[in-house]
């Protein structure tokens, strides 16, 4: 995950990787799996009873961000065939359109990815499987709003 | 057991360590004054950027750009850090700055020590930066950031962003902060325009830019020549500022975005992380006994 989140940030920032850029930026973003493995490890023990999360598991949660994948690797491939592409996709409006409209393509797709996780790999009724991916969001984005209201950044925009 | 890609992201790591090592950009004299190409407008890691400060370094020398002011939300930490790698890799200048962030107003203190607090008046927020030794630059006065702009404030103003990424979205824009820097430069002629880009980490860092009319490429020397208003704010290639100091400027040319050898070395790099997170190593193809 935090390879997949690096390489996509090196690449839509100077269209190539290297150590001193990839490395660097896997650490910065490896807060991502770890906050999820954290909500995972949660949301199994809550939901599924599962005092511990096993390494298949872990894989399998992994393999299941592949719409995340997927789209990072599109957007890395357009941002170094065509760097013009970079800007463009993440500017304001009217053409953030494109990328919001992508992004829901994107998260309707891990949903169900999600979905099909919880149902087959915990096992959870599917009125459970919507709360674990409920919850799991709540934990994730819970945990990042946190450490914006904590380092002073959210307040004054909230106001 | 390697996985397929790992030797394609290798090969792509490697490349793209050579392309990284490219020199500094040239010093630009003129008039006696060392052209300074800046963006004090940028965000980085642990504030709302996605890059990390070496990456931002990196990036920056890519782009052309001599110095860079590292401006995250009511926050200092980040850029202390970043100017401190900065010094040890030798370059780009790294200004310690802060995007002090109101719910009425965004200001840019560049130059700073500490981080100075949002929760104040515009007017002694300019007052905590000028005792700081920074100089303070109106962020983004478009009609939404500028409710809180009074005669004071427009008087103690070092510079206003008169050129913002925004632009790219509206001409309306460009208008609203031309008018905002006459309004500032009708109480403070020296006032400085301003090029930002407000980069977070999207692909603009440098775009648009400041050209500063400095003594050398120190902090020390960058802030004094903002105080004194000796900028051009450079949009697209499009300078606005001082017509005696736009003559000055050299044929304005943005580093070429793409080459062959770019893009090479990112497909390389782009097949190899595709490799490790899609393919599978052989014992994973092999059913197992």
């Amino acid at each position: 995950m935090s390879l997949a989140i690096g390489a996509g940030v090196c690449f839509l920032n100077g269209g190539h990787l290297g150590p001193a850029r990839l490395v660097p930026a896997m650490a910065c973003w490896s807060f991502v799996p770890l906050l999820r493995l954290a909500a995972l490890g949660l949301v199994a023990a809550v939901l599924a009873g599962r005092g511990r999360v096993t390494a298949r598991v872990i894989d399998l949660y992994g393999v299941g961000q592949g719409p995340w994948y997927v789209c990072l690797l599109g957007l890395s491939l357009a941002a170094i065939i065509d760097p013009s592409l970079r800007p463009w996709l993440f500017s304001p409006r009217p053409r953030d359109v494109v990328f919001t409209l992508l992004l829901a393509v994107v998260v309707a797709w891990s949903i169900v990815v999600r979905l099909a996780f919880f149902r087959l790999v915990l096992g959870l009724s599917p009125a459970r499987a919507r709360l674990a991916v409920v919850l799991m969001g709540a934990l994730f984005w819970g945990a990042i709003a946190a450490y914006w209201l904590l380092s002073g950044q959210l307040l004054p925009r909230l106001l | 057991m390697t996985r397929p890609g790992a030797w394609l992201l290798a090969l792509g790591m490697a490349g793209g360590a050579v392309l990284d090592l490219a020199p500094a950009p040239p010093a630009w004299p003129a008039g006696g004054w060392r052209i300074v190409q800046a963006d004090f407008h940028v965000h980085s890691f642990f504030g709302d950027g996605t890059l990390s400060p070496i990456h931002l370094l990196l990036e920056a020398r890519r782009r052309g750009l001599d110095a860079i002011a590292v401006t995250n939300h009511n926050q200092t930490l980040v850029a202390r850090v970043t100017r401190a790698l900065s010094r040890a890799i030798g370059g780009p200048t790294v200004l310690v700055g802060e995007e002090i962030t109101a719910p009425r107003w965004h200001l840019i203190g560049v130059g700073l020590r500490d981080t100075v607090s949002w929760r104040q008046p515009l007017e002694t927020a300019i007052d905590a930066v000028h005792a700081q030794g920074g100089v303070a630059i109106l962020a983004h006065p478009v009609h939404l950031y500028r409710s809180a702009l009074t005669d004071a404030a427009r008087a103690s103003l070092d510079g206003t962003e008169v050129r913002h990424a925004l632009i790219d979205l509206s001409p309306r824009r460009r208008q609203e902060l031309e008018e905002v820097f006459a309004q500032v430069r009708a109480r403070h002629p020296g006032a400085a325009p301003i090029g930002s880009s407000d980069d977070h980490g999207g692909g603009g860092l440098g775009q648009p830019r400041t050209y500063v009319f400095a003594r050398d490429a120190s902090a020390e020397a960058i802030v004094e020549a903002v105080r004194a208003g000796r900028t051009v704010a450079v949009w697209h290639g499009e300078p606005y500022g001082d017509p005696a100091l736009v003559s000055m400027l050299p044929a304005l040319t943005t580093p070429p975005a793409r080459s062959a050898t770019r893009t090479a070395v990112g497909f390389l790099g782009w097949a190899g992380v595709a490799g490790l997170l899609f393919g599978r190593t052989r014992a994973e193809r092999t059913p197992a006994d």
